[in-house]
């Protein structure tokens, strides 16, 4: 992976403010970072520090308050609702602690709710096949268990070939074993379709399948640690 | 580095329903109690739409058609007697295009088969053929051969209700005299669409009949050569009709002319255009109920659908699904719902306006029916159902679009519970911990409890709304006849009597008590407003004929005034204590200016009542009786009644009873079926409102009610938290219903008032409790299926994952 060439996010300054009446709280402040193509970056930090919130304004879930962020050519800093719906239908897949699926919908149809908004996905039974449920594909979720759950919303996320994967604790609900799992999905889309991958999580041991560690305290990066090899997820354990 | 394609794109060009419709369609089945009610109510909404308008078209046609076919008379005058010679006169008034003149009498028939008084309209037609106005439509048989003196054509109602074909022969009493009449034909006329028989409230089609029979034939039994005691008109396009009234009025005066009535107050028409008017009032309120309730709870049904799947719009959100295809598919959910409705609304509307057009012409004679179903109908009850579906859903829709998705991803905040304003007045101490959880989440949503409360207020007043009429008539006929009207027989002769035939009825056994009474015909005129009308006379001690006041008390009836009816002091703009203008059209004198005591109350009919000593030397024969009511000794009615009949004065007999009983006979299963299915809609709408908020209530805090468990509660206990929770809704709904069940009676019936007879606004207290045990029922039965849901609730599978 190249370096040298033009990051895929570059972020300045960036801050975010809620304004809650009397009192406003500073969730993020002077961030600068910039996220190259093909990278994973794992997002590690205390609870409230702020990680969510980078995540979902690099999601285009949310706009900043101060500073810039661009995405290639794409200014998210100004974008309209209309624009960021698109930059997120064209580019971002989403991964959540709580799966977030769609209860009445199977399997393969919640994958096929993003691929047929897609303009190049893979099919959802490929995706599922990915992520090892191809025999899964007609089950509801309440008929699957937590990380077979994570592991359907990980194909929904990558079935439509994104450019960028953003995932907020994908691990956190589930146990070690099945967290592993979870992990190698991402690893594997991540190496085989290149997909830049960005994930948050409180275990520092996840930590080391990233090639960078991103570290945030009180709303701003404290440290960012280059790892100089990556170890596959199969070998950490916690 | 390039994205290498792993694997085969799909192919796109299969034809595939979106997993986005796919959970519409999945949303709306589970969901499927409310969808069903709300369909059934837009069904119904858009059905009676359908029906009344539909059925409008048809009546409006129908008469246009019978009218124009039949050469309906534009004016109807009435005299003593003149010679034919004064048609001339008549016909020469420019804007007069035709006259007609006849002879019109009462006689009495008598028919083998039936024991009781049949009064009968005989009416004059040209020897051998069809009158030139008001022609006969001629359903059997013929018109009476030329100078045939015992043939004559009967009204098709009479003839069916006592299955009389052409060639039956029956007795008539004509002038005094007793003859065979043989029945040539059976017909109907432009002019008796609507039958009602004078001083009855329905047509009673077994006592009355019109009959027609030859002009020479009636000018020789009633001793009329040559002359005519009725006529009509027909007037150009551009004629000057009051000019033409004045006109007709002096040239009748002469001859004990009674008034020119415009067509307007010709009394089929005016019935029938009653009634029309009625049916386009009641088709813009009586649907829009039911479209607004159903407009209500499906905006309920969304809100809280779009208030649970906040995680599911977000995550749509966040995969790029824009506002405007999200919304769409809340959109694609309602319009489901609204064909659903439409659909079964449009079939049921047309099926319910054929039943109708058919119902109304049995009930008012029209030779043919054209049923008209205008398509532009359809597209009218689509729009104004739409508009309905749509009003209800804007803000859920709004809310989904103005949510973003940031805000989205996370659950609805923890909400701020406060302690409730019961606590605050210390009140708490009364109650325990459920109570006590019942009544902060009942405080603390207080939209979603308005929204519900108002729900099942909204069914509350659809049962009271559907027991209205049934209210209305109970209690103008109770006021009208069982109150005003406390005696048994009315008999009417056929020409103001002696005094003295008072006391010759008297001494039929079995009256007990009789009263003299005396109708005039008048015209009253206030400004430049009149109306033909009539003075009830009764005698200065009256009891059997009690005169109630607006508010029901019984008054006097002042001994040199007059009182009127308040729909004619309302018509003619009279306040008590003015003065009125009366003309009395049968002696041919200056009109009087009489003063108006005040007003009185009368549902039915509309007219003036004086005592005989007021108006003793203003009306010819000032102290004769037009008829006399009796009280008869209970069981002997119908024996007094074979002897009336041979009186050969009497020229109707009518029991007040049998007004009474024929009116809630022909009634009585329409209000059953009304409030069968107003019953079972509202019952669906409560049952919906209450069960689906107790559903939703249990998905949106299972995790909570399970902790409940958890910790120790019994299964009792969490169901009460949840039971308590609808019983508060049902409690506070009680209350509201009963008031907007209230206003919105008031609202149609005020709606609905005609000059012709008064909806009176009556709301029984029976309504008030079938309403309040509808909803109490349908609490009970929701409660049930909460209980049993909260059973088998699922406490590891509820704690394994976050609701969503
Ligand atoms: N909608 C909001 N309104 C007000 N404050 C918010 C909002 N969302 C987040 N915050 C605040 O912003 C700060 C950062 O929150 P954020 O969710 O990014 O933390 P986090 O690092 O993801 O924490 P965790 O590990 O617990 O998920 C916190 O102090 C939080 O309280
Ligand atoms: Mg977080």
């Amino acid at each position: 992976m190249s370096r040298q060439a033009e990051p895929l996010f570059w972020i300045e300054d960036l801050s975010k403010t809620y304004d809650m009446g009397e009192i406003s709280v500073r969730a993020l402040h002077d961030v600068n970072l910039q996220i190259h193509q093909g990278e994973l970056i794992v997002m590690l930090g205390p609870s409230g520090s702020g990680k969510s919130t980078l995540l979902n304004i690099l999601g285009g879930l949310d706009t900043p308050t101060g500073g810039s962020i661009r995405y290639q050519d794409h200014n998210l800093t100004e974008a309209t609702e209309k624009e960021l719906t698109e930059y997120r239908r064209q580019h971002v897949g989403f991964v959540f602690q709580f799966y977030n699926l769609i209860p009445s919908l199977t399997a393969k149809e919640n994958v096929e709710i993003v691929t047929e908004i897609a303009r190049d996905p893979i099919s959802a039974q490929e995706a599922l096949k990915l992520v090892g449920l191809g025999d899964r594909a007609n089950h509801f979720p309440s008929q699957l268990s937590g990380g077979e759950q994570q592991r359907v919303a990980i194909a929904r996320a990558i079935a439509k070939r994104p450019d960028v994967l953003f995932c907020d604790e994908p691990t956190g609900a589930l146990d070690s074993k099945t967290g592993i799992v979870v992990l190698e999905a991402l690893s594997k889309v991540n190496q085989e379709l290149g997909t830049t991958t960005i994930l948050i999580t409180h275990n520092v041991v996840i930590g080391q399948m990233a090639g960078r560690v991103v570290y945030l305290h009180d709303g701003t990066i404290s440290e960012i640690q280059e790892n100089a090899t990556r170890i596959p997820p199969s070998e950490m354990s916690w | 580095m390039v994205k290498q394609p792993l694997h085969d794109s799909p192919t796109r060009s299969r034809f595939q329903i979106p997993a986005l419709f796919k959970k519409a369609f999945r949303d709306i089945l589970e969901q499927l109690s409310m969808v069903v009610v709300i369909s059934m109510m837009i069904m119904v909404g858009a059905g009676l739409f359908t029906t009344m308008i539909s059925t409008l078209d048809s009546l409006k046609t129908t008469q246009e058609a019978y009218y124009r076919e039949y050469d309906f008379a534009h004016l109807f005058a009435s005299l003593k007697q003149a010679p034919v010679s004064v048609l001339q006169d008549v016909v020469e008034i420019p804007g007069v295009r035709q006259a007609q003149s006849r002879i019109v009498m009462g006689g009495n028939v008598e028919l083998d088969s039936y024991e009781g008084a049949i009064r009968g309209l005989v009416i004059s037609i040209p020897d051998g053929g069809q009158p030139a106005l008001n022609k006969l439509y001629i359903r059997d048989g013929q018109l009476p051969q030329e100078g045939s003196t015992h043939e004559w054509v009967i009204s098709d109602a009479f003839a069916e209700a006592h299955t009389l074909e052409p060639g039956d022969s029956m007795s008539a009493i004509l002038n005094g005299r007793k003859q065979t009449m043989i029945v040539s034909g059976i017909g109907l006329s432009p002019e008796y669409i609507y039958q009602g028989n004078p001083g009855t409230i329905v047509p009673e089609f077994e006592r009355f009949g019109i009959f027609w029979m030859n002009q020479s034939a009636m000018e020789g039994i009633f001793q009329m050569k040559g002359a005519f005691n009725q006529l009509t008109a027909r007037l150009t396009r551009q004629a000057d009709e009051p000019q033409i009234l004045r006109q007709i009025d002096a040239i009748l005066e002469p001859y004990g002319g009674l008034g020119v009535q415009p067509r307007e107050r010709q009394a089929s028409h005016f019935f029938i255009t009653e009634e029309m008017r009625q049916l386009e009032r009641m088709s813009s309120i009586i649907p829009v109920v039911f479209l607004g309730v159903a407009s209500f709870l499906l905006s309920i049904v969304l809100n809280r659908l779009i208030r649970t799947q906040r995680g599911q719009i977000a995550i749509l959100k966040a995969f790029g699904y824009s506002d405007r295809e999200i919304g769409l598919h809340f959109v694609i959910m309602v319009m489901v719902i609204l064909l659903l409705g439409l659909g079964g609304g449009i079939l049921f509307g047309v099926w319910l306006g054929l039943e109708l057009s058919e119902l109304y012409a049995e009930y008012y004679r029209f030779p043919f029916l054209h049923y008209r179903l205008d398509p532009s109908i359809f597209l009218i009850t689509a729009l104004v159902s739409a508009i309905a579906a749509f009003a209800g859903v804007l803000r859920a829709v709004y809310n989904v679009v103005s949510l973003t998705p940031a805000e989205a991803m996370r659950p609805e905040s923890p909400v701020l519970y406060r302690r409730s304003l019961i606590e605050r007045m210390g009140l708490q101490k009364w109650l325990d911990q459920p109570m006590r959880m019942v009544v902060r989440q009942v405080s603390r949503h207080r939209f979603k409890s308005t929204m519900s409360v108002f729900g099942v207020g909204f069914a509350i007043a659809l049962v009271m709304v559907g027991r209205m009429s049934e209210d209305a008539l109970d209690l103008a006929l109770d006021q009208d006849f069982r109150k005003s009207q406390p005696f048994d027989l009315s008999i009417q002769f056929e020409r103001a009597v002696s005094p003295s035939a008072e006391y010759e009825l008297a001494r039929i056994p079995g009256v007990q008590k009789t009263e003299a009474f005396r109708t005039v015909a008048v015209r009253f005129s206030h400004g430049h407003r009149d109306r033909l009308s009539s003075i009830q006379i009764f005698p200065s001690k009256h009891s059997l004929q009690p005169i109630l006041d607006v508010t029901g008390k019984k008054v006097e009836l002042p001994i040199d005034g007059l009182l009127l009816t308040e729909s004619l002091g309302e018509a003619l703009r009279l306040h008590p204590g003015d003065s009125v203008w009366v003309e009395l059209l049968e002696s041919g004198q200056e009109p009087v200016l009489m003063r108006v005591d005040g007003f009185m109350n009368r549902f039915f009919g509309s007219s003036g009542y004086a005592t005989f000593e007021s108006l003793k030397y203003l009306i010819p024969n000032g102290t004769a009786l037009s008829g006399v009511v009796m009280e008869v000794r209970d069981g002997e009615e119908a024996s007094v009644e074979r002897v009336l009949k041979k009186w050969p004065l009497v020229a109707g007999i009518t029991s007040t009873r049998g007004i009474i009983d024929l009116f809630y006979e022909l009634t009585a299963q329409t209000w059953l079926i009304t409030a069968f299915f107003v019953s079972l809609f509202a019952g669906g709408a409560a049952f919906s409102v209450v069960y689906n908020n107790a559903r939703i209530s249990l998905s949106e805090r299972s995790r909570e009610l399970a902790s409940l468990r958890i910790l120790g509660l019994t299964r009792g206990e969490v169901a009460r938290v949840l039971i308590g929770e609808m019983w508060v809704v049902i409690l506070l709904a009680i209350p509201i219903g009963i008031l907007l069940g209230w206003g919105l009676t008031w609202l149609i019936i005020e709606s609905l008032q005609t000059e012709m007879y008064r909806i009176p606004m009556n709301i029984s207290s029976e309504t008030i409790a079938r309403a309040t045990v509808t909803i109490l029922l349908t609490a009970m039965i929701s409660g049930v299926i909460i209980r049993r849901r909260i059973h088998k609730l699922n406490l590891i599978e509820v704690l394994k994952t976050r609701e969503s």
